[in-house]
C-alpha cells in the first residue's frame, strides 16, 4: 500500500502541492485528473522518489522514501517502479532491445537473463519485431509501447503513468491503456495521470486534484 | 551495475560520440606531444647552450681587454683571466736617458721592447743578470750587445724616462743580451710600473688580452672588469645574456601551451559529458546510482585519454630523435636525456588521467536530477 503522509511540495513562486494525504491500495488502477497546473505531475514524481517534497512522507508499506539514502532510494525506484512519461523519455541512439533492457543493466541481471526478460516484455508489447531499430525511428505509439516495456522489464510492482497517451492518437493511446489495464490485471499498483475523461473512466479510482489539494476522490 | 555491463555501455557511449572522442584524441595527443617536448627543452636549454660554449671555446675565449692599460696584471688575474698578455708594438712618449754616460736611447734607430709579463729568459747574458720570473717586480733595463757598445753604457748604469710631470723613474741597467731578433735593441721591464705609465709616458700602440677559462665565468668577469674601467667584447657572452632569454621565453610558452592543453582537456571532458546530460539523467530516473554514470564517463575519458598519450608516445619518440639530431647537428651536443622525458611525460599522463577523474565526477555530480533536464536534453525523442 502506498501511503501519502501531509505531502507538501513548493517552489519559488508557488505550492505544487498542500498537504496532501493519500492511500493507493496495491493492485489497484487509479487515475489522477485535474486542471494543468494542479500539481498532478508533482504528486507522480514525489511517489516515484524523482523528487522530494518540502515537507511531509510517503511510505510503500511501511517504508519511508524520505528515510532512504540516494543510493537506496536508486535501487527502490530500480526494483519497484516503473515510470512512463508523455514525452517517451527514450534514449534515442539506443536500440529498442537496448532501451528495454536499461533497468536490467542498472539492476546487475546478468546478461543470460536479461535476454529472456526484454524478448518477453516486448512480445507483450508487440515490438519484438522492432527490436533492433533505432529508438529514433519508431513512431510515437511504438515509442511509448517501447517505454511501457522498459517500465515492466524488471517486474516492478508500481507503475506510474504521466499522461502516456498525451502524445499518442485515439488508437495508439486505446492500446496503451489496454497494456496499463492488463499490468493492473497482473496485480499492479497503475497510477495514471490523465486529462481524458474516458480513459479515467477505464480506472477503478478516481483522484481529482485541485490547486495541490485532493478534492475529488471516487472508488468504483 | 556489472563492470562487464560498464564497459559495454563505456564501448556504446563511445561509439556514440566517436566524433567528439576522435576529436579529443588528436587534439591531445598534438598538445601532449608538444608541450613534453616544450617542457624538456626548457629543461636542458641551459645545460645544452653551455655545453655548446663549452664545445666551441674548448680552452677557452680569449678577450681582448679595452682601456685596461693602467691596470695592475694582478687585479686582471683576479677578476677571473687565466691568462693577461700585453702587447706593445709602439713605445714611450718620453725620452729615455742615462745622465751619467749622457746617452739617449733614440728611438728611431733602437727598437724597444716593452716586458709586461716577465719569463725567464731563453739567453745567456753577455754581462749582468738577465730576467727572470724573479725580477718581474724589479724596475729594470736590458740593452743588446750593439746597443750597449753604441751607448757605452753596462750593467749597472741607470736610465731615466722623463714624463710630463717632471717626475722621473730610474731603470738600472741589469744586464746585456746577446742580439737577438726577437727583443730588439732595448728590453724595458714594466710589470712594476704599469700603474704608474701615464707619469712616464703613455705607450703609442698597444694590445691587451686576456683568457677566460671557464666560458660560464664570462658574466662575473666581465661585471668585476666593468668596476676596474676594463671592458671586452667576447663571441660567447651573447649565448650567455640571450641563454636567460631563452629560457625564460621557452618556459612562457610551456606553460601557456600547458595551460591550454588543460583547458582543452576539461573542455572535452565538459563536452563529452554535457551532451549526455538527459542520458545520465534517464539512468538515474531507472534507478542508477549518479556516480555510477560518472564512473562510466570517467572510464569512457580515461580510455580516450589513454588512447592519446599512447599515441603521443610515437609522436613523442619520433620528434625527440628528429629535435636531437637538429640540435647535434647545429651544436655538436644532444640534448635530451631519457630519464628527463619519462619523468615529464609520465606527470603530464598522471595529471591528465587525475585532471579527468575529478572532472567527470564534479560534472556529474552537479547535473540536477529533473524531468525538465530529459526534456530539454531531447532524450524524449
Ligand atoms: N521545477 C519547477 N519549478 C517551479 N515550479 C514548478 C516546477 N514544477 C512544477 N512547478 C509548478 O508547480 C505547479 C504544478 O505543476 P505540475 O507539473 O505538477 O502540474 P500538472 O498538474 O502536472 O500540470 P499539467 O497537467 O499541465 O501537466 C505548477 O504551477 C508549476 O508551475
Ligand atoms: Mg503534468
Amino acid at each position: 500500500m502506498i501511503t501519502v503522509k501531509q505531502i507538501s511540495r513548493s517552489y519559488p513562486h508557488c505550492e505544487a502541492l498542500k498537504e496532501t494525504d493519500l492511500q493507493i491500495q496495491d493492485g489497484t488502477f487509479t487515475a489522477i485528473v485535474g486542471r494543468s497546473g494542479s500539481g498532478k505531475s508533482t504528486l507522480l514524481r514525489i511517489l516515484g522518489g524523482l523528487d522530494s517534497p518540502t515537507s511531509g512522507e510517503v511510505f510503500y508499506d511501511d517504508i519511508s522514501l524520505q528515510k532512504m539514502s540516494e543510493v537506496q532510494l536508486a535501487a527502490f525506484r530500480n526494483q519497484h517502479i516503473g515510470f512512463v512519461f508523455q514525452q517517451f523519455f527514450l534514449e534515442p541512439q539506443y536500440t529498442v532491445y537496448q532501451n528495454v533492457e536499461m533497468p536490467l543493466i542498472i539492476g546487475a541481471v546478468p546478461k543470460r537473463e536479461r535476454r529472456s526478460l526484454v524478448e518477453k516484455q516486448l512480445a507483450a508489447v508487440g515490438l519484438l519485431h522492432k527490436k533492433n531499430a533505432l529508438a529514433s525511428s519508431l513512431s510515437g505509439g511504438e515509442k511509448q509501447r517501447t517505454a511501457i516495456a522498459r517500465a515492466m522489464v524488471c517486474d516492478p510492482p508500481v507503475i506510474l503513468a504521466d499522461e502516456p497517451c498525451g502524445s499518442l492518437d485515439t488508437e495508439n493511446g486505446a492500446i496503451v491503456m489496454q497494456l496499463l489495464r492488463a499490468m493492473a490485471g497482473q496485480g499492479k499498483t497503475v497510477i495514471l495521470i490523465t486529462h481524458n475523461r474516458e480513459d479515467a473512466a477505464k480506472t477503478d479510482r478516481i483522484i481529482t486534484l485541485e490547486d495541490g489539494q485532493v478534492i475529488d476522490d471516487a472508488t468504483f | 551495475m556489472r563492470l562487464s555491463d560498464l564497459f559495454s555501455l563505456v564501448i556504446r557511449e563511445t561509439r556514440i560520440q566517436k566524433k567528439t572522442v576522435l576529436a579529443m584524441i588528436l587534439v591531445q595527443v598534438c598538445l601532449i606531444t608538444v608541450c613534453v617536448l616544450l617542457w624538456m627543452t626548457s629543461l636542458s636549454i641551459r645545460s645544452t647552450l653551455s655545453a655548446y660554449l663549452d664545445i666551441q671555446y674548448p680552452e677557452g675565449e680569449t678577450v681582448t681587454l679595452i682601456r685596461a692599460d693602467y691596470t695592475q696584471r694582478t687585479a686582471l688575474l683576479d677578476a677571473g683571466f687565466s691568462e693577461i698578455h700585453a702587447d706593445c708594438t709602439g713605445d714611450l712618449r718620453s725620452t729615455i736617458r742615462c745622465t751619467e754616460k749622457d746617452a739617449v736611447i733614440d728611438k728611431e734607430s733602437y727598437r724597444i721592447c716593452y716586458l709586461w709579463t716577465v719569463e725567464d729568459a731563453e739567453l745567456t747574458a753577455v754581462s749582468g743578470q738577465l730576467w727572470t720570473a724573479e725580477t718581474e717586480e724589479t724596475p729594470a733595463i736590458w740593452l743588446s750587445e750593439r746597443a750597449a757598445g753604441e751607448l757605452g753604457c753596462d750593467a749597472g748604469d741607470a736610465f731615466v724616462f722623463e714624463s710630463y710631470t717632471k717626475t722621473s723613474e730610474e731603470f738600472p741597467v741589469l744586464g746585456i743580451y746577446p742580439e737577438c731578433d726577437e727583443y730588439g735593441d732595448v728590453i724595458v721591464n714594466f710589470v712594476p710600473y704599469i700603474r704608474m705609465i701615464s707619469e712616464i709616458g703613455i705607450p703609442q700602440s698597444y694590445g691587451m688580452t686576456g683568457t677566460v677559462e671557464q666560458i660560464s665565468d664570462l658574466p662575473e668577469i666581465r661585471r668585476t672588469c666593468e668596476a676596474m674601467g676594463v671592458t671586452f667584447s667576447s663571441r660567447a657572452e651573447p649565448w650567455f645574456s640571450s641563454m636567460n632569454m631563452i629560457e625564460v621565453l621557452l618556459y612562457g610558452v610551456s606553460v601557456l601551451l600547458t595551460l591550454l592543453y588543460w583547458m582543452t582537456l576539461l573542455h572535452f571532458c565538459g563536452m563529452l559529458l554535457h551532451r549526455r546530460t538527459s542520458f545520465t539523467v534517464l539512468c538515474c530516473f531507472l534507478g542508477a546510482e549518479k556516480r555510477r554514470i560518472g564512473a562510466l564517463y570517467a572510464w569512457l575519458l580515461c580510455g580516450a585519454f589513454a588512447v592519446s598519450a599512447f599515441l603521443s608516445t610515437g609522436l613523442l619518440l619520433i620528434g625527440i630523435y628528429c629535435g636531437d639530431q637538429a640540435v647535434f647537428r647545429l651544436a655538436g651536443v644532444s640534448c635530451f636525456t631519457a630519464s628527463q622525458t619519462v619523468l615529464v611525460f609520465v606527470l603530464f599522463v598522471l595529471c591528465g588521467f587525475a585532471a579527468i577523474g575529478f572532472s567527470a565526477f564534479s560534472q556529474q555530480r552537479r547535473i540536477k536530477m529533473d524531468v525538465s533536464a530529459l526534456e530539454e536534453g531531447g532524450v524524449s525523442v
